[in-house]
């Protein structure tokens, strides 16, 4: 994957946990949680959408 | 600060099965007009059940409702429409010196069921179980979630008082308000318990789960075929003030906390003791200086359980001989039993009368229970009164907690 699919696979889990935020000026350089409105429980969520089931055996 | 300095209320929010502001419950109250649906509960059936509408959205974004509970939705939505009545001008308030007050008869009943059914279609293996599970079901978490909204700093907690928790709510707030722990306060009572089934089969396995084909009359009590409790979900948040702070700033004083009672039967874990209600009421009266005569609405606890009532009943008699001017009724007729939020509901749809003279009744009464005839008693149409200037509210639980509150009209001695 290209960095720039990451991003918009992140983004799309982003726009799934929090419908209301506006992603459309998101910086890859920025940290998300100085953009964002995440709390640490979003963040467990995109690491959770994104983490394998096997993985979590 | 002292147990002598006033507490008042300045504002009120609510959310009940028949209304989302206190405009509208209050007209359907003195319509005569409940609101009960039939829903489906899990592993149990169609039930009647009071269901609130008000828009969650209004105060919460989608990921916030996502993320939080039914019951911090109904508190977060209370205590901006709380806000909103009071005039405060929020971005002046001192986050750090406002506190969250509210009454809950249970929580994480909810989350757990939904916890346990969601890992059943897994195995029951519990790495499918959320990681939201601790932060949605820690009882704090209904005022929590308002302190996450409102960016509140001072303290939040939950007061566990099965179903006397509305009126412990605010007897709480006022007791922090009169030792100067906080100078605002969000009190009252919250419950999402149309969301958990195991309430609904604790009831029905008792023998008090109330059912008839008409929904709307199915919560009622002192009819002499009642046949048990209606669950609901709802919330009633105030802002609670002391006097000196509310008058400093030209606040609108909706009524004024006169005095209150919380005590315990000491004698069964479900079967109410209709001596120590009395002494409970005896007691809040005492110390609002006031005599029976005094109270002009008493707001029952009646849940149309076959004993309850009666018990209640033997309570009022007791301590209300000879009070031509004191009328009787209850809201759960209307709207069922709103648990933790029952006793703040239920004070709130009686607080305008202050204004507007009308005591409400207690409907569907087809057949009044002898032993539930109580002078005073306002049965299915609403009354004109002379004079009403104070309320005593009761709302009695389970383990034997007691509870009566008394709140007065602003500015009468």
């Amino acid at each position: 994957m290209t960095k720039e699919d990451i991003k918009q696979v992140v983004l799309d889990i982003i726009a799934d946990i929090a419908p209301d935020e506006d992603l459309s000026a998101v910086k890859s350089e920025v940290r998300l949680r100085d953009q964002l409105s995440l709390d640490s429980m979003d963040f467990l969520d995109i690491v959770m959408e994104r983490t394998p089931q096997e993985a979590r055996d | 600060m002292s147990s002598k300095t006033r507490i008042v209320i300045t504002g009120i929010g609510l959310t009940a099965p028949n209304g989302n502001s206190l405009p509208e419950f209050r007209g359907n109250l003195l319509a005569g007009k409940a609101r009960i649906a039939e829903i489906d509960v899990r592993h149990m059936g169609r039930h009647p059940a009071g269901v609130c509408d008000f828009d969650a959205t209004k105060w919460q974004k989608r990921k916030e409702l996502r993320n939080g509970t039914r019951v911090g939705s109904i508190s977060i939505y209370c205590a901006r429409e709380a806000l909103g009545d009071s005039g405060l001008v929020w971005e002046s308030v001192d986050k750090s010196r406002v506190g969250v007050y509210l009454g809950i008869t249970e929580h994480g009943n909810v989350e757990t069921e939904n916890e346990i059914h969601n890992i059943s279609q897994f195995g029951f293996d519990t790495k499918y179980w959320t990681h939201h599970h601790n932060p949605r079901t820690v009882a704090n978490n209904p005022a929590g979630e308002v302190t996450m909204n409102m960016g509140i700093t001072g303290p939040h907690y939950t007061i566990g008082a099965a179903c006397a928790a509305g009126n412990a709510g605010l007897i709480q707030a006022a007791q922090m308000l009169q030792l100067g722990e906080v100078d605002l306060a969000f009190a009252g009572g919250v419950s999402e318990s149309i969301h958990t089934f195991g309430i609904f089969a604790g009831f029905k396995n008792q023998g008090a789960l109330g059912a008839h084909v008409d929904p709307t009359k199915a919560s009622r009590p002192f009819d002499k075929n009642r046949n048990g409790i209606v669950i609901s979900e709802g919330g009633a948040i105030y802002i609670l003030e002391r006097l000196e702070d509310a008058q400093k700033r030209g606040a609108r004083i909706i009524a004024e906390i006169a005095g209150w009672c919380i005590n315990s039967d000491a004698t069964d874990a479900v079967l109410p003791n209709p001596e120590r209600q009395a002494e409970c009421v005896r007691l809040a009266l005492r110390r609002a200086g006031m005599r029976p005569q005094d109270i002009h609405i008493v707001s029952t606890h009646a849940t149309a359980t076959a004993l309850g009532d009666i018990q209640e009943c033997t309570a009022l008699r007791e301590v209300f001989t000879d009070c031509p001017g004191t009328y009787i009724n209850n809201t759960k007729s209307f709207i069922g039993h709103c648990m933790g939020a029952a006793g703040a509901l239920e004070l709130a749809g009686n607080l305008p009368s202050f204004e507007d003279g009308w005591v409400h009744p207690t409907i569907n009464i087809d057949e009044l229970d002898p032993e539930c005839a109580l002078p005073g008693l306002v049965i299915n149409q609403a009354v004109q009164a002379p004079r009403l200037e104070a309320i005593l509210n009761n709302s009695f639980g389970m383990l034997g907690i007691n509870s009566a509150l008394i709140v007065k009209k602003y500015g009468v001695a």
